[in-house]
């Protein structure tokens, strides 16, 4: 199986706190990864640190076998080659917790931005699987709205639309859910469980057990900036080895 | 150097108020002159704005309380007056009240000190900044959250009882930072 | 003229103030109305510009320009306008005509500087003493505009500065994962959502800008504060055609008049223009603009 991200003992600190202490991980091409664990065990900060929003301290990412090249050393590091940043971020899109869709640009305009100043593809083309996007995330009635005047499940899906546009390796997903209401949930949740059968590689940041569960092809359980364990959804869900783990579940 | 400026302000320094030299130096007018002059007119200032801010404040809250008044006369008399202070430019204002206040004086004496500046600009100065505090008053007044008038009225306040505990706090507290900003650049040569 | 104002004495009311109100002096007086329109039209446009110029250089990654840039801002911020008005037209006149001395004049002995007075040598009065009434009023003007534009280009600077900081920061770190480069993210992202949270600071701004127009006649410009006491003062009729009393109250109340319609009208392009820019952005323009 192709690996598209691996991680490699990658520790981050924020002043006073250690964030991540040592974590490795493989995400594979046409598969889910969930990452699952309690608030402030790291999950959203590694996903970040893939992403290279965040620059990890030490450890390495491998982006389909390419190391990042990095400059400096702790807490100074930071990518060495612009260009393998770009890279890396054009190909892994990121779908965050509040949407973060542009509040000046239309859905459509959301859509297509990226693709067209950054990637530099044709307008045309982009805007016409732009318009194929939202409509399969079922909001292209409303790609001349503004995101504020959507409710918070459109603009979700709005967001991934936008990541799914810029055709990349993996979607990175960090808790799309989590800001909306139970009914907007669904929505949502539809709409990641169909680009998980279509073999959309994903790694996804969640606290919904159950859609780890039906989704992923691989779950990892973090807590206190370490995989505490890992392994397929079902034996994960149902036969959690670590006293962590089970208490997790059963809370 | 010092020494020769030192004496220039006690010459000078209470002139504007009509105390000290009356004429000026003819000849060798030199930094320190002129610090001192300006400085000294800058008490006219600080007398003009002190007063005016003082009597402002009160005057502010009732204009903001008459614009929010359900009686429509009163709302719409309050709101004029904010407007056509807020609106006009300050130096007009006192050319007008100048004039006003001069025309007045022909008809009735009384109108007389009116005319000189201590007295006349005071009011515009007066008018001005009531106008100015007053809307952030009312700002103030429409910002308090509408649960706490609420809350207010379920426990069978009174409108007097309602504005002295609650309202009139929490219309300070909102306006206190915006209008003390405005007092400092009042303050500042206008 | 349509009307016959050869003898004013004998004309029913209408006429005379038809007549009166046409007069060469009123006409003058129209024409400073107009001043006032045309240092607002300028000024306004310049001093966007201006204050685009210093936040930019303000936000730059390049030390020394941010650190000239916020300086600009912040001594301007720090000083009562109407002293920069009457300290910078000085200046600049000043300024001016030192430069034109040192290059024109080059043996020139006296000081410059004699007391309270500021003497140039005849070449490098600006303008020159020969020149006429007009071109000393248009210097005059111009300095104004300038003198208006900078200060107010400073305020601008300090308001897009700020809105240029209110732009949320997951907007700009969302721009950074899809690999927008500083630059696109700048002019694509945070340039473009700036307007809106400078909005009520520009039409907080503007509104100063019209009320501090009267301040022209402050720097000696024949402005409608000149022109209302020069027509509005008693008249006799060895002096003139239309005698009247003092009317300077009149011509003030209309002054007022004129400054409450500029605002009031300003105040609803303004409200319309926050409406149209807030159409779908995060939060109501209304309540932002109370903070103000």
């Amino acid at each position: 199986m192709e690996t598209v991200i691996e991680l490699v003992n990658v520790k981050k600190n924020f002043p006073g706190v250690s964030v991540l202490q040592g974590v490795s991980l493989k995400a594979f091409k046409g598969q889910v990864t969930a990452l699952i664990g309690p608030s402030g065990s790291g999950k959203s900060t590694l996903l970040r640190c893939i992403n290279l929003l965040e620059n990890s301290d030490e450890g390495e990412i491998i982006f389909k076998g390419n190391p990042i090249r990095w400059k400096g050393i702790g807490v100074r590091r930071s990518p060495k080659d612009k260009k393998q940043v770009l890279e890396v971020r054009t190909k892994l899109s990121m779908v965050f917790q509040q949407f973060n869709l542009w509040s000046h640009l239309s859905i459509l305009q959301n859509v297509v931005e990226a693709p067209v100043t950054v990637l530099r593809w044709n307008k045309k083309d982009v805007e016409e699987s732009a318009l194929d996007l939202l409509e399969k995330v079922g909001i292209l009635e409303k790609k001349d709205a503004y995101p504020n005047q959507l409710s918070g499940g459109q603009q979700q899906r709005a967001a991934i639309a936008r990541a799914l546009c810029m055709k990349p390796e993996a979607l990175l997903l960090d808790e799309p859910t989590s800001a909306l209401d139970p009914e907007l949930e669904k929505e949502v949740i539809s709409v990641i469980k169909d680009l998980a059968r279509e073999g959309t590689t994903m790694i996804i940041v969640t606290h919904d057990m159950q859609l780890a569960r039906d989704i992923a092809d691989q779950v990892i359980f973090l807590h206190m900036g370490k995989i505490e364990e890992s392994g397929n959804p079902d034996r994960i869900f149902s036969r959690p080895t670590s006293e962590r783990l089970k208490r997790f579940l059963a809370s | 150097m010092i020494l020769t400026c030192l004496e220039i302000i006690q010459d000078y320094g209470l002139r504007s108020i009509g105390l000290g030299e009356r004429v000026l130096p003819k000849t060798d007018i030199t930094i320190c002159h002129q610090a001192t002059l300006i400085g000294s007119g800058m008490l006219w200032n600080i007398y003009f704005g002190v007063l005016a801010l003082i009597l402002g404040f009160f005057f502010a809250i009732l204009l903001s309380l008459g614009r929010r008044s359900d009686h429509q006369i009163v709302s719409y008399l309050c709101d004029t007056f904010i407007l056509i202070f807020r609106g006009t430019p300050l130096f007009i204002q006192f050319f007008f009240a100048y004039f006003l206040f001069l025309s007045l004086k022909k008809a009735f004496p009384v109108f007389d000190p009116f005319t000189s500046a201590w007295l006349g600009a005071l009011i515009i100065l007066f008018f001005n900044t009531s106008a100015y505090s007053a809307n952030i008053f009312y700002g103030a007044l429409v910002a308090i959250p509408r649960g706490e008038i609420d809350a207010s009225d379920s426990f069978g306040m009174s409108n007097w009882q309602k504005f002295r505990s609650i309202e009139f706090r929490q219309m300070l507290r909102l306006a206190w930072h915006i209008l003390m900003r405005q007092y400092l650049c009042f303050m500042l040569p206008h | 003229m349509i009307f016959d104002c050869s003898s004013p004495d004998q004309l029913d009311r209408l006429m005379w103030s038809l007549c009166y109100l046409s007069n060469g002096k009123h006409i003058t007086f129209y024409y400073s109305i107009l001043k006032v329109l045309v240092l607002l039209a300028l000024a306004a446009p310049i001093s966007i510009g201006l204050g685009l110029f210093l936040a930019i250089l303000a936000k730059s990654d390049i030390s020394p320009l941010k650190l000239l840039g916020k300086f600009i801002i912040l001594i301007v911020r720090g000083i009562p306008d109407i002293a920069w008005f009457m300290f910078f037209v000085i200046a600049l006149d000043q300024g001016l005509e030192w430069v034109r001395h040192i290059t024109l004049c080059p043996d020139w002995t006296e000081p410059i500087r004699q007391g309270a007075d500021f003497l140039v040598c005849e070449k490098a009065k600006l303008p020159g003493n020969s020149s006429s009434e007009t071109i000393h009023e248009i210097y005059g003007f111009i300095l104004a505009i300038v003198t208006f534009s900078i200060i107010f280009g400073a305020f601008a600077g300090n308001i897009f500065y700020g809105a240029l900081e209110a732009v949320p920061k997951d907007q700009i770190e969302t721009a950074e994962a899809y690999g927008l480069n500083p630059r696109q993210i700048f002019w694509r992202i945070s340039f473009k959502q700036m307007w809106i949270y400078a909005l009520p600071g520009l039409s907080n701004l503007w509104m100063i800008l019209i009320k501090a127009t009267p301040l022209l006649f402050l720097l000696g410009i024949e402005d409608i504060v000149y022109w209302a006491r020069e027509l509005g003062g008693a008249k006799t009729p060895r002096f003139t055609e239309y005698p009247h009393g003092d009317w300077r109250l009149w011509y003030f109340l209309f002054l007022l008049i004129f400054y409450l319609t500029l605002t009031k009208l300003s105040e609803k392009v303004l409200d319309k223009l926050t409406r149209k820019l807030t159409y779908g952005m995060g939060f109501s323009g209304e309540n932002f603009l109370q903070r103000q």
